[in-house]
């Protein structure tokens, strides 16, 4: 019978970076898709009429826009509270006292400027007495374009 | 979690939202590496090397369908899972790479300490690819993880293939100078292969990554033109393996030429809209399949027979030089018999042995014409054969060629008169024509030429010429003889090639007297040829020198 001698010494590379791999591959599977241990962030729910909105626009030509807050909470409090979806989840929009991380962004004039919308009463000066409804309550700065 | 702005993929893979780039640049080239390192390493599975090379190919590969799920999937524990492996395979990559070329240029397998100095160059990604520090959170928004990277593990991974790139680059400088011409060819090709290969596909990545996350790009789109480096690597794989027989494959280039269009008309199925193209698509990339399978198998069978032939060719080789052997010794032994016979009939004539009586004489003259016959038969036939070595040295020299062929018709003479025949001279100009070239073996030629005339003529006249035009001396040797058939001709100045009935006038004919005739003017730059109007008409033949001025 014919004796194979593995010769360990010659492939030890190959052993040890195939053994650290599948390491690898199980620490991450058990992080990811078992613990689901990380940060999501997304864009959550804004008010523009009480809160500091980030602006976005629905299409390329921005007929419409969308307002939003920066969301970032810990992945495990989010499948707890919204499932895997955050779609229609009002919980996804706040910071609960159980959970563990969570951090809301409103838009930062001195940082995100032309993409910000402020309402009015939260300016220090009222540029436009006229607004009237709540899509014009709000004051949109713009680095090119400063009016209402 | 779901990235709720994006649609789930169908078939895992695809997405209409993703740019048709990504199919383009992802698939041909992961099949095209894929194609050729599983048939460099199915046909030398033994070999280190091959084994390198699917190991680089099955990485890239891992690469190309990491990327693929994280551009259309939708799920983060997903994507995130698969994107911790990136810059461990970026760094895998680069690590095999410096490997690969080692075992390339040395022909061995690296030191174990090199092997350490690997893993230690890979501990950082390996220790630190499923911490925080590699990936620490998702963007549902973009459906990315870009924000959540680590800068200095993944510029590591970058700098590992910066790494890569200037080592190989030294390894395959160093080597060069030193290596035989073929190899240095080889290395050339290599070098550029795999130096494109890294600065691409490292290049590209690090650039899109870079300029998408300080929101320079919407997206990481560019890094898919990086991918388009492998194809060039596996292009220099490929002539690798045909020009030289690299991995030890025997690879046509017409197999990879096929195979590599039918991946690319393949590849096109993941961006056609339309049903129409799709059709057309469908049929050219069947014909291909079909058309690229009988020009390969024909191809094959051409270069089976050209091998047979080679080694045909080999064996003949062999077979002449075991004849040639054989002759030689042969010959020796013959003429060795025959310079003892001729010395015991030469002492018998000049009386050495004592009075002999008359009867005895008549018979000792007979076998010393006889051994002299032999002598210079064998003496033609090994002439002939050094000369066809390149073994005759001439003795090259301003000679009067008129006055050599007046001495050698005024030998000849005498033996052309007891045949009864005549022997007429026709030069023209009486000047004294001069040729380069060795007096000896020029003489031999006009001597065999007349020679072969007074054999050959049964009555009438030779007629021996020169003229002296353009540059050129021309002799001509003409008689009334048999005459040459076309058929005889083409025999006429081969090695042992006589004329059809020649044996039956000339019973001594070797074939050897013309073939030397032959080999000795095309070594004085000359030519020579015969003329006869068919058996019978009588022959002539020429022979034509330059002259000096």
């Amino acid at each position: 019978m014919e004796i194979r001698y593995i010769h360990f010494r010659e492939n030890f590379f190959f052993y040890v970076l195939a053994l650290l791999i599948i390491m690898i591959g199980i620490v991450s599977y058990y992080r990811f898709m078992v613990n689901h241990d990380y940060l999501v962030r997304y864009e959550g729910t804004c008010d523009p009429v009480t809160e500091k909105c980030f602006t976005g626009c629905e299409d390329d030509d921005c007929t419409e826009m969308f307002y939003y807050s920066e969301m970032v909470k810990y992945a495990p409090d989010l499948y707890r509270e919204c499932g895997d979806d955050i779609t229609d989840c009002e919980a996804a929009s706040i910071c609960l006292s159980e959970d563990r991380e969570c951090s809301v962004d409103y838009c930062d004039v001195d940082l995100d400027d032309n993409i910000c919308v402020i309402p009015v009463g939260k300016t220090d000066t009222s540029i436009n007495d006229n607004i009237g409804s709540d899509e014009e309550n709000l004051l949109q700065i713009n680095e090119t374009d400063n009016t209402i | 979690m779901i990235c709720y702005l994006f649609p789930e993929p169908t078939f895992f893979f695809y997405s209409p939202d993703v740019p048709a780039l990504l199919y383009y640049a992802q698939i041909p080239a992961t099949v095209i590496a894929l194609f050729f390192s599983l048939y460099a390493f199915w046909k030398g599975k033994q070999f280190l090397l091959n084994r390198l090379l699917l190991a680089i190919s099955i990485f890239f590969s891992l690469w190309t369908v990491s990327t693929l799920i994280a551009w259309t999937n939708i799920h983060s524990d997903f994507i995130l899972f698969i994107w911790s492996f990136f810059s461990l395979i970026l760094g895998l990559l680069s690590i095999f790479c410096i490997y690969f070329i080692y075992v390339f240029l040395e022909k061995k397998d690296v030191s174990v300490r090199l092997k350490i100095f690997f893993l230690a160059l890979l501990a950082p990604i390996i220790f630190l690819a499923s911490t925080p520090l590699n990936l620490s959170g998702f963007n549902l928004t973009n459906c990315d993880a870009f924000d959540f990277e680590w800068f200095p593990l993944k510029a590591y991974g970058t700098l590992l293939g910066v790494l890569a790139m200037v080592w190989i680059l030294i390894l395959i400088i160093y080597r060069y100078r030193k290596a035989i011409p073929d190899f240095k060819k080889q290395i050339i090709l290599m070098g550029v292969g795999i130096e494109l290969f890294l600065f691409s596909f490292f290049g590209m990545e690090f650039l899109a990554t870079y300029l998408t996350k300080i929101g320079l790009l919407p997206n990481s789109q560019l890094e898919l033109y990086g991918l388009f480096g492998m194809v060039i690597f596996m292009i220099y794989i490929s002539i690798l393996m045909v020009r030289f027989r690299a991995f030890n494959v025997k690879l046509i280039a017409t197999q990879a030429l096929v195979w590599g269009l039918v991946i690319l008309i393949g590849s096109q199925f993941f961006f056609i809209k339309t049903p129409t193209n799709m059709v057309l698509n469908g049929f050219t990339f069947v014909a291909s399949i079909v058309l690229g399978y009988f020009l390969i198998r024909s191809v094959k069978k051409e270069i089976k027979q050209k091998e047979e032939l080679v080694k045909l060719n080999v064996d003949l080789q062999d077979l002449l030089k075991q004849r040639e052997s054989l002759v030689h010794l042969v010959t020796h032994k013959v003429k060795g018999s025959f310079t003892r016979s001729k010395y015991i009939f030469a002492g018998m004539l000049d009386g050495t042995f004592g009075e002999v009586t008359p009867e005895l004489k008549k018979f000792a003259e007979q076998g010393l014409e006889s051994d002299n016959m032999g002598i210079e038969t064998v003496d033609l036939v090994l002439n002939a054969s050094n000369m066809q070595k390149g073994l005759i040295k001439y003795d090259m020299k301003v000679i009067d060629f008129n006055n050599l062929i007046k001495n050698s018709i005024s030998e000849k003479e005498i033996s052309a008169e007891a045949k009864g025949l005549k022997i007429e001279t026709e030069i023209k100009n009486d000047n004294i024509c001069s040729v380069f070239g060795d007096s000896i073996w020029l003489k031999e030629v006009v001597n065999n030429l007349i020679e072969n005339s007074i054999k050959y003529t049964k009555e009438g006249k030779i007629i021996v010429g020169l003229e002296a035009e353009s540059g050129k001396a021309r002799l001509s040797v003409k008689d009334t003889g048999v005459g040459i058939t076309e058929e005889d001709k083409k025999n006429l100045f081969t090695e042992g090639g006589r004329g059809k009935d020649s044996v039956k006038i000339n019973v001594d004919s070797t074939g050897y007297g013309l073939y030397s005739v032959k080999l000795i003017i095309e070594a004085h730059k000359g030519r020579v040829w015969a003329e006869s109007e068919g058996a019978g008409k009588g022959s002539a033949f020429f022979v034509e020198l330059p002259v000096m001025t």
